[in-house]
C-alpha cells in the first residue's frame, strides 16, 4: 500500500471532530472496558448454566461433605457467593471511572504538554473538555448498564417474590440508576481533579478515592437519613406471642422498634425483657404509654433511588461546572 | 481584516503567583508585528521567547497588559493560527496518519490534506509509524505538517528547527516559506541560535530579560546602525550618537552606533551585518531598546475594538 493511500485509509469511520480524537486517543481504555463486560458476562453465563446443570444434592449432608463443584459445596453456592462478591465489586466502578478520567484522559494531557496541541486547533479548550466528558459519560454508562444487568442475571435464582436484600450495600446500588449516577459523578470528579492536580498518578489516586468515598459514605447513612414510616399503638403490646404486634411485611426493612414512656422518651425494644425476661410483660415503673416500629417499606426503595440519583446527578453537574470554570482560568 | 498580525501592549507575565518576588517572564513588552511578515524572535535562553509565543497562541493569560492576534483576543482566533511548541507535543500512541487525521477532524473546513501529506512523505515517514517511535527530527516534521495543514493566517513556531539535520532544515524551511508566500501567512519563529533564521526572515524581535530590545523590519534595523572604526577618544567623536558597544581592535576602536547625524570625519563607517547588531546588543544589556515605526504600537490601536475595525 502506498504511503498516500495509507494516509487516506484512516479517514473511515463515523465519528467526527473531537469525538473521533477522544475515542481514538483512549481506545485501549474503551477496549478494556468492553473486555471487562464480556468477561463478566461469560463468567455469569457459565455459573448460571452450571447451577442449572448440577443441582444441589447434598446440601444437608452431615460430617464431611464431598466437594461437588470447583471446591464449593455446589454450583449454586458458588453462584450465590459470586453474586455477593459481584455486588460489592460493582461499588468500585466509580473508583475505576474517576481514576481513568482524571489520569489518562485529563491530567496526562496537561502533564505531557499535549494540551498545547489540542487547545491550539480550531476546536476550543471548552469543546475539548466537553467532548472528553461526553465520551467518558457515555462509556461509563455503557460499562455500568451491562454489568448491572449481569448482576441481576446472577442473582435471579435467589430472588423470589420477596425482594431479598434490597437495602444491602451493593445490591441497592446495583439496580441501575443509583450506580449510574455515581459513575457520572465519578466522571465529573475525575475531570475536576485532573484539571486541578495536572499530574497523572496523583490525579488518579485522588479522583479514585473521592469517587469511591461517595457511594461508601452515602451507603452508610442512606437508611438513617431517609424518613422512616412509623406504626404506633397504645400500651405496651409491642410483642404479641412470637412476633411484633404489627407485621410490617417480609420485604420491609426494620430500622428500630421500642416503647414510648409518659415523658415521651423512647426505650429500646428489649427494655421490658431486660427487666422481666419476658417480651410481653413490662414493669409499671417504666411508665410505658405506647410502642412504635420505625421501618422502610419496600416502596421506599424507589423513593430513595430517585432522591439519591437526583442528588448525585446534581453534584455531578456542579463538579462539571467547576471543571469548566477551572479550565477557563487555566486556558485563555 | 487587519494589517497587524500580533500586537502586544505592556504585556507582562509572572509565573508562580504574586507572593514570589520577581518571576517575571515578560515585562512591559510592547510591539506590533505587521501581517505577512516572516519574523524571527531571537534572544538568549530564558529571555521570554516561548512565553511570548504561548501568549499569542492563546495558551497563557497575561498577568498585565494585552496581546491581540489578527485583530482579536487570542482565544477568538484559534482557527486562524497554528502553534508548534518547543517540545513538539504530539500524541505518542497515534500513528503519523492518525495524527494528520486529527488535524482534519479538529480543523474542519480548513484542513489541507494534500499539503500535510506532502510534508510527511517528503521526509520518507511511514504513515503507519507510531509517533513514539519517531526521532526528534521526524516528530518536528509531523508537527509542522499538522501546523501547515491547518492553513493558518499566523504560524507560531517555537524553536522549530532545533532537531533537524541541515538538509531537512533547508528543505522544510523552503516548504514553509513557499507556503507562507503563497498564502500570505505571517510566520513567527523563535530561536536562540542567532542568525539561524536571519536569512529567511524580514522582521526581527530581539527579546532580552522579558522585554523587546530590538524590533522592526530587518532592513530598517540594519539601516539604523553603523559600524564605525577609527582611532582617538571615543567619547568626543561619537558623543552625539547612541553607542551600543565599543571594542578595541587591531586598527584602533570599533563601535556599533545608532547614528544621530553624520559621523565625525576620520572614522570609517560600514553597514553592520544583522549578526553584528544582535551580538552587540546581547553583549550590552543596558543598551536602549529600539522599535522601528513599523514595529511600534500605534496609538489607540492597543484597544481591542479599535484593532478589530482597523
Amino acid at each position: 500500500m502506498s504511503a498516500s493511500a495509507t494516509l487516506r485509509r484512516t479517514s473511515g469511520g463515523r465519528l467526527r471532530g473531537p469525538y473521533w480524537t477522544t475515542v481514538r486517543l483512549h481506545r485501549p481504555i474503551l477496549w478494556t472496558g468492553l473486555a471487562l463486560v464480556i468477561a463478566a458476562a461469560a463468567v455469569a453465563v457459565f455459573l448460571r448454566v452450571s447451577a442449572a446443570a448440577f443441582p444441589e444434592k447434598q446440601w444437608n449432608c452431615i460430617g464431611a461433605c464431598p466437594d461437588t463443584f470447583l471446591g464449593f459445596a455446589s454450583a449454586s453456592v458458588l453462584l450465590e457467593t459470586f453474586a455477593d462478591f459481584f455486588a460489592v465489586a460493582l461499588l468500585f466502578l466509580p473508583l475505576l471511572i474517576g481514576a481513568v478520567v482524571a489520569g489518562p484522559m485529563i491530567a496526562r494531557e496537561l502533564e505531557s504538554g499535549t494540551y498545547r496541541l489540542a487547545w491550539t486547533q480550531s476546536a476550543s479548550p471548552a469543546r475539548w473538555l466537553a467532548t472528553k466528558l461526553a465520551v467518558a459519560a457515555i462509556a461509563a454508562t455503557a460499562l455500568v448498564l451491562p454489568l448491572v444487568g449481569i448482576f441481576q442475571f446472577l442473582r435471579a435464582p435467589f430472588t423470589g417474590p420477596v425482594n431479598r436484600g434490597w437495602v444491602q450495600r451493593g445490591v441497592f446500588e446495583a439496580y441501575g440508576p443509583v450506580l449510574i449516577a455515581y459513575s457520572l459523578l465519578a466522571v465529573a470528579i475525575g475531570a475536576l481533579v485532573g484539571l486541578l492536580v495536572r499530574r497523572t498518578l496523583p490525579a488518579m489516586a485522588i479522583a479514585g478515592v473521592v469517587s469511591l468515598s461517595m457511594p461508601m459514605a452515602v451507603g452508610t447513612v442512606r437508611w438513617d437519613v431517609f424518613p422512616v414510616r412509623t406504626v404506633t399503638g397504645e400500651g405496651s403490646g409491642l410483642f404479641v406471642g412470637a412476633g411484633r404486634a404489627v407485621d410490617i411485611g417480609r420485604d420491609s426493612f426494620l430500622m428500630q422498634s421500642g416503647y414510648v414512656t409518659a415523658s415521651g422518651e423512647r426505650l429500646p425494644y428489649n427494655a421490658c425483657w431486660r427487666r422481666t425476661r419476658d417480651m410481653e410483660t413490662c414493669p409499671a415503673d417504666l411508665n410505658i404509654t405506647s410502642w412504635y416500629i420505625d421501618f422502610h417499606p419496600h416502596s421506599h426503595f424507589w423513593w430513595v433511588t430517585f432522591a439519591e440519583t437526583a442528588i448525585m446527578l446534581a453534584l455531578a453537574a456542579a463538579a462539571a461546572w467547576a471543571a469548566f470554570r477551572l479550565l477557563r482560568r487555566s486556558a485563555v | 481584516m487587519t494589517d497587524t498580525a500580533i500586537e502586544a501592549a505592556a504585556l507582562g507575565k509572572r509565573f508562580g503567583g504574586p507572593s514570589r518576588s520577581g518571576g517575571w517572564a515578560l515585562r512591559d513588552c510592547s510591539f506590533r508585528l505587521p501581517a505577512a511578515s516572516i519574523c524571527a524572535v531571537v534572544g538568549p535562553n530564558g529571555a521570554g521567547k516561548s512565553t511570548l509565543l504561548a501568549h499569542a497562541a492563546g495558551l497563557l493569560e497575561p498577568t498585565e497588559g494585552t496581546v491581540t492576534v489578527l485583530g482579536a483576543h487570542p482565544s477568538a482566533t484559534r482557527e486562524r493560527i497554528a502553534y508548534v511548541a518547543q517540545d513538539k507535543p504530539l500524541y505518542p500512541q497515534l500513528t503519523v496518519a492518525e495524527t494528520l487525521r486529527l488535524g482534519l477532524e479538529l480543523n474542519p473546513g480548513r484542513w489541507d490534506a494534500s499539503l500535510a501529506e506532502r510534508i510527511v512523505t517528503d521526509g520518507d515517514l511511514d504513515p503507519r509509524a507510531r509517533i513514539r517511535a519517531l526521532s526528534g527530527g521526524q516528530r518536528t516534521r509531523v508537527a509542522l505538517a499538522l501546523a501547515l495543514g491547518k492553513r493558518p493566517e499566523l504560524l507560531l513556531l517555537d524553536e522549530p528547527m532545533a532537531d533537524l539535520d541541515p538538509l531537512a532544515r533547508h528543505q522544510l524551511m523552503g516548504t514553509l516559506l513557499a507556503e507562507a508566500a503563497e498564502q500570505g501567512t505571517t510566520v513567527v519563529m523563535s530561536s536562540h541560535i542567532l542568525g539561524e533564521l536571519a536569512h529567511a526572515c524580514d522582521f526581527l524581535l530581539l527579546v532580552g530579560e522579558g522585554r523587546i530590545r530590538l524590533g522592526g523590519a530587518i532592513d530598517d534595523l540594519v539601516a539604523a546602525h553603523r559600524l564605525v572604526t577609527g582611532r582617538g577618544p571615543l567619547t568626543d567623536a561619537l558623543a552625539p550618537h547612541t553607542v551600543i558597544e565599543s571594542r578595541a581592535t587591531g586598527r584602533g576602536l570599533t563601535a556599533l552606533i545608532r547614528p544621530a547625524g553624520p559621523v565625525a570625519p576620520g572614522w570609517e563607517t560600514a553597514e553592520p551585518s544583522l549578526e553584528d547588531i544582535l551580538l552587540a546588543h546581547l553583549r550590552s544589556p543596558d543598551a536602549p531598546a529600539l522599535l522601528t515605526p513599523s514595529a511600534s504600537v500605534r496609538s489607540g490601536s492597543s484597544d481591542m475594538s479599535a484593532a478589530v475595525t482597523g
